[in-house]
């Protein structure tokens, strides 16, 4: 029996290592690379692997960024009618109701969750392309160190804008190695997380090269731009408070240090690289009122004839047929003639008394509404948009302006705008009226709007600009005007003068550059009319603690949105409470998450 | 049951979980189904019946679990209600309730958890199911009299609720594409219609939120078929150079016993399906050669 056994077991060990010699008995037999894709492990070993591992990152940040103007319609001259985008193409809110100038602030989560979808793509880039240095040769070093610069610059960017809504939130700077990482996160305060987006701006502008490697990336006058915008909000939160942000004291020496900071950077952004706006900021030509053969510079800044162009200091690129990544601006900000398009961006009609005349520099005679269309000053009455700022026939249409109808990339014709006709063709010409029926304000927009046919409504291939250089001249004259107190230096008045000088404006008479509040109200001033409809108002209202004045305050009447007929259309805030303010000034933490990480708080209004 | 993995908020902007095994679900019932017949003389006649009832009960869920219709120890997908106190007439009955910004002819909600608002959190758990009935029920009673036949076909259903909230009640109408039934006229709280049984048009969204108001127990009785031949005795046919002659006569759909306001308790809900259930009638003649 025991002899048995043995020879038995023998037999067996005897099996065993003929099939481990012999055949695919293995370690790690569970543990093999895919041989269907590529494993993480094998990917990054170049720089070129490095830099398409960032352009996932870069797709994201289009995902959350290219759209913004939509969000000017937390301000009060854009009206966001609705949106034309489905979740899968953007992170913003897919429901129409969302960008009014109030009852915001709880609809923002899956921005939320997109913000942070960036930030994570970031780390990844950010992890991995840090673990590629101490082996890589010094010939690609600065080239694999710029990346993780750009992909700093946009984790940073994603921060920024979630502590500009929600104020404190969790800094999330590692690559997740379990699905529970992140489910008991805590919020951080906003000086840390600031400390944070600070740490990644400043390795950016230290790697980032001076000019970018390809249209659509990042280079150090972006790095730079944002480190001084970072700073400016920051400013100004310190300097005007922020009281629905629980634990946030404003400092004023903290205040006085971030505008000096940002004025610095702002000014190395202007003076270091040679950059100069659109087709040197020349007004370029207009036509006569109802014409529109010729159209001035600005209204090309907004075509893909500036794409590329110096003063894009950072963009996000698309593009056109057949590549399922066009912008759908003229969708959005069209009338039915434009391809079709939906309207779904609107001027509001109060936006038309902020441009100024290009004869006196100031602003014209307030304009009357009224259904006459021969009234002196009246709203629909063409003649009085005679020697308007030039960046207002760039930017809206009014009764009496025509524009190029498309259709099926073809050119139809020239359509007329006129306020609540929308069909048939002009008298004794074959002009069609423009089916612009989505306006309730008596305007349209022209911004925006191709003027050339070949592409269709959502087939876009303009680049959208996240910083410009007019912004960043505006947002330097605005921190000289802070740390001056009301005594700009020279290179602040010229730069508000430059962009002044795009619409074919004078220059600012001396009264609007001396003192605090002239110069404050100067460059305000330019940034309605510059930035219009670029999404930055309601940022500026909530840094500038500037709802109340603007809608009225609380238990107020609220202010009425009308059109160039007079006729009333939309209130906002009437009977507004202090929590409706409060609910402005902050966003909800979406409380789908808090309700599973009980470590996440709420802010204040929100409770 | 495979479900998405439940991911943080921070996490899955960037990354999709994989679906893996989550949780356990108990289905429980009895199923009956019972047969008489029986021939009396010229008569036969029959009974068929046939009944189920069945219970679901979700036992285990090894992650994190929500508010929401899927809860441990309650039956999957159930129903998870808001509580009204039906249509605020005057400024009085909203100074009487929770602040939520009505206004008189909007539908005031009840503050279940008292904390002063009125949010997700004061929505109320039911054991009806949502979706399914828990009891099907169909009968189906024949008999034949020389050459009268007739057949009676009874389906029903119950335990199961749900909202009648479609686009023909809806009481926020778009100015454009928007059909608009004289119910929309008829039916809305107005000042000058206070008894009207829909809350007012233009109110609170919430009007149209899924509440006890809108909630409806979907249980009915439905007479599905119902069939009366006569086959002409073959000596008259023969006459007429012909095998066989028979007339017949049968409904579909004929009643539906019901508490539901909308359009059929059998179907599932869709706010944008409101094609009604037709009512048909055949009369047909069967001749052989």
């Amino acid at each position: 029996m025991k002899t048995f056994k043995y020879s038995h077991s023998g037999l067996l060990i005897a099996a065993v290592a003929f099939i481990c010699s012999f055949s695919s008995c293995r370690k790690d037999l569970l543990n093999q690379l895919p041989t269907t894709k590529l494993a993480a492990s094998e990917f990054w070993q170049t720089e070129d692997d490095a830099t398409t591992a960032l352009m996932g990152a870069y797709d994201q940040a289009r995902f959350v960024f290219d759209r913004e103007y939509y969000l000017d319609g937390h301000g009060e001259y854009t009206r966001t009618r609705g949106v034309s985008h489905s979740s899968s193409a953007s992170a913003l809110p897919t429901t129409n109701s969302y960008y009014g100038p109030s009852g915001y602030g709880d609809k923002f989560d899956n921005y939320f969750e997109g913000l942070y979808g960036l930030v994570n793509r970031a780390n990844y880039v950010i992890e991995n392309v840090n673990k590629m240095l101490p082996t890589a040769s010094a010939s690609s070093l600065p080239g694999l160190e710029a990346v993780i610069g750009e992909a700093r610059l946009l984790r940073g960017i994603a921060y920024f804008r979630l502590i500009s809504m929600w104020g404190d939130v969790p800094i999330t700077n590692k690559v997740p190695t379990a699905i529970t990482d992140a489910d008991a996160v805590e919020r951080a305060p906003i000086k840390v997380v600031r400390d944070s987006i600070l740490a990644d701006f400043n390795y950016a502008v230290e790697k980032l090269p001076a000019a970018p490697p390809a249209v659509g990336r990042a280079a150090k006058p972006a790095a730079l731009s944002f480190r001084g915008k970072l700073n400016l909000y920051w400013g100004s939160w310190n300097k005007n408070g922020w009281p629905e942000l629980e634990g946030f004291v404003p400092s004023a020496s903290e205040a006085t240090n971030a505008f000096r900071a940002a004025n610095d950077d702002f000014k190395s952004v202007i003076n270091d690289f040679g950059l100069t706006l659109f087709r040197n900021g020349d007004p370029g030509s207009i036509d006569l009122l109802g014409k529109a053969d010729i159209l001035p510079n600005y209204f090309y800044l907004f075509t893909p004839d500036a794409n590329g162009d110096k003063e894009m200091i950072m963009t996000f690129t698309h593009g056109g047929i057949g590549t399922n990544q066009g912008e759908e601006l003229v969708r959005d900000f069209g009338s039915r003639a434009n391809e079709f398009a939906q309207g779904w961006m609107l001027p509001r009609y109060e936006i038309a008394d902020r441009y100024q005349l290009t004869t006196t520099g100031d602003f014209a005679p307030a304009l009357k509404p009224s259904s006459n269309r021969t009234l002196a000053n009246g709203a629909i009455n063409p003649n009085s948009y005679l020697n308007r700022d030039y960046r207002m026939k760039s930017s809206i249409q009014w009764d009496g302006e025509v524009c190029v109808g498309t259709y099926a990339y073809k050119v139809t014709g020239w359509v007329l705008f006129q306020y609540k006709t929308y069909s048939g063709t002009v008298p004794g010409t074959n002009i069609a009226y423009n089916n612009a029926a989505s306006t309730n304000s008596g305007y349209i927009f022209r911004k925006f709007v191709r003027n050339t046919a070949g592409l269709g409504r959502s087939e876009g291939n303009y680049n959208w600009p996240i910083m410009r250089l007019a912004d960043v001249y505006l947002m330097y004259a605005e921190a000289n005007n802070e740390i001056t107190n009301g005594a700009p230096d020279a290179l602040a008045v010229d730069v508000v003068n430059r962009v002044r000088h795009r619409g074919n404006l004078p220059a600012l008479a001396g009264a609007k550059t001396s003192g605090y509040q002239n110069f404050f109200d100067a460059i305000e001033q330019e940034r309605i009319v510059e930035l219009y409809a670029e999404g930055q108002r309601g940022f500026d209202l909530r840094r500038w603690r500037k709802l109340e004045q603007v809608w009225g305050g609380i238990g107020g009447a609220g202010v009425w949105r009308i059109d160039t007929y007079g006729a009333n259309q939309t209130r906002y805030y009437q009977n507004a409470t202090d929590r409706d303010f409060q609910r402005a000034y902050i966003f909800r933490i979406p409380p789908s998450e808090r309700d599973r990480n009980p470590n996440l708080t709420q802010n204040i209004p929100w409770r | 049951m495979l479900r998405p993995w439940d991911i943080s908020i921070f996490l899955d902007g960037a990354y999709s979980p994989p679906r893996k095994n989550i949780g356990d679900l108990r289905n429980k019932g009895v199923e009956l189904d019972v047969k008489w017949n029986e021939r009396v003389g010229e008569l036969s006649y029959g009974v068929n019946l046939n009944a189920s009832y069945n219970q679901n009960r979700l036992e285990k869920w090894n992650e994190y679990l929500g508010r929401g219709t899927t809860f441990l120890n309650m039956p999957y997908n159930f129903v998870y209600t808001y509580v009204d106190r039906g249509i605020a007439q005057t400024w009085q009955d909203i100074y009487n309730a929770t602040p939520q910004g009505a206004k008189p002819g909007d539908l005031l909600f009840e503050d279940l958890n008292g904390d002063g608002r009125i949010d997700g959190n004061d929505r109320k758990a039911t054991t009806n199911l949502r979706t399914r009935p828990t009891t099907n029920a169909a009968v189906n009673l024949f008999a034949a009299w020389k050459g009268i036949d007739l057949a009676v076909f009874f389906t029903g259903a119950t335990g199961r609720k749900d909202y009648w909230v479609n686009i023909y009640n809806d009481l926020t109408i778009s100015n454009q594409r928007a059909a608009i039934t004289w119910d929309i006229y008829e039916n809305p709280w107005r000042t000058d219609n206070r008894t009207g049984i829909w809350p007012r048009m233009g109110g609170l969204d919430d009007n149209n939120e899924n509440t006890t108001f809108w909630l409806d127990d979907m249980s009915y009785v439905r007479l599905k078929n119902i069939q009366l031949g006569y086959s002409v005795p073959a000596f008259i046919v023969n006459k007429f150079f012909a095998k066989t002659l028979r007339f017949a006569f049968s409904a579909e759909n004929l009643a539906t016993f019901t508490k539901y306001r909308g359009l059929d308790p059998e179907k599932q809900n869709s706010a944008n399906d409101v094609y009604p259930l037709n009512k048909s009638y055949n009369l047909s003649i069967l001749l052989g050669f």
